[in-house]
């Protein structure tokens, strides 16, 4: 058999070798590194289990805690600058109905308590028709009625009402 | 021919199975440490060559069946599967380091002088195995020096017996000709 074919068995001896001890030291090695593993386990068992319960659901929770305080800060923002640009033109505004009625929700006022208020003194009237023909300057007298606080409205009945002077 | 698992490892298998089924994975590693590793390194370093090479690739081999183990379901040998992770880590690696393969051998083993004992012919057969494709190097290694069978081959590689054979057969048709180029 020639020494150049690939049938020598000469050819199929490992010609490579290892530093000494080698293989020893990759079991040590590993050895070390799963003895480690085993330690952080048992570390991690011995954890009380309330801080490692607590742990991942805030990791979890922050970024929406975070997103949340976004929103939150730029609802804020908005607000403040729909407060700030719009309570001064709320006097020119006064006079259209939409206007009144939310000036009305502003200091607390019932809509329902005026709406009775009002239907009290039109006893025969039918209600979608005393809807359609409301007149906003005849409401507006009856909040300028002397006596007549709006906040009182809320903790006052009917009869009370009538019977103010 | 030596099939690639002795009685030993066959028994071995049950034994590490029966410790991950009680889920006792870190002695079941140290058991496939030792009884693994020195293979696994011989299979990595003929693909590599440089000692400094195959130690990072079995580290990362030694890595991945470990994160792995958990998932293993027994279905296949266990030295099948270390087999196919070392060989993915070889490829991945070759891949990386395309530059290594165009340096000629012998620069390299330059480096590595003192863990290469083979003498004029081992060394032209080394030349001759690196101007393989990587595929083709890693069947004519696995059958020419380790002797796996095909069938755990095509385990290993997923690939068909039949072409296995043939890539084989077109190595080592290759090698023998380059060889004998080489020692003209």
């Amino acid at each position: 058999m020639s020494d150049k074919s690939l049938h020598n068995p000469h050819l199929k001896e490992n010609p490579f070798t290892v530093p000494e001890g080698y293989f020893e030291q990759v079991e040590a090695r590993w050895m070390r590194q799963l003895e480690k593993t085993a330690l952080e386990e048992t570390a991690l068992e011995e954890t009380p289990a309330a801080e490692i319960k607590d742990r991942p659901i805030l990791r979890v929770l922050l970024p929406q805690l975070q997103l949340a305080a976004a929103f939150a800060f730029l609802f804020g923002l908005g607000y403040l600058f729909m407060v700030t640009i719009y309570k001064g033109k709320t006097d020119t505004l006064q006079t259209e109905e939409l206007s009144i009625l939310s000036e009305w929700s502003y200091w607390g006022l019932n809509h329902q308590k005026v709406y009775d208020l009002v239907l009290d003194d039109f006893p025969e009237e039918d209600d979608s028709h005393f809807l359609r023909d409301l007149d906003i300057e005849e409401l507006l007298d009856y909040i300028s009625y002397p006596g007549f606080d709006p906040v009182l409205l809320d903790s006052h009945s009917l009869n009370d009402l009538r019977n103010l002077p | 021919m030596q099939p690639v698992l002795s009685k030993k490892y066959v028994n071995s298998d049950k034994e590490l199975q029966k410790l991950c089924d009680s889920g006792l994975y870190r002695q079941a590693f140290e058991e496939i440490v030792q009884l693994y590793s020195k293979r696994l390194y011989w299979h990595i370093r003929k693909m590599v060559l440089v000692h400094d090479d195959a130690d990072d690739v079995l580290q990362n081999t030694l890595i991945k069946a470990w994160t792995g183990l958990p998932g293993f379901r027994w279905e296949s040998q266990l030295f099948t599967w270390l087999y196919r992770i070392a060989t993915n880590e070889v490829l991945t690696f070759l891949k990386k380091n395309k530059a290594l393969t165009r340096i000629p051998l012998e620069e390299r083993l330059e480096a590595d002088a003192p863990l290469f004992s083979g003498d004029r012919i081992q060394e032209a057969l080394q030349e001759a195995i690196r101007r393989l494709p990587a595929k083709q190097r890693l069947v004519f290694t696995m059958r020419y020096f380790e002797e796996i069978r095909y069938e755990d081959m095509s385990q290993i590689l997923g690939t068909s017996v039949g072409s296995l054979k043939a890539s084989y057969h077109h190595a080592f048709t290759k090698v023998q000709k380059t060889l004998r180029e080489l020692l003209l």
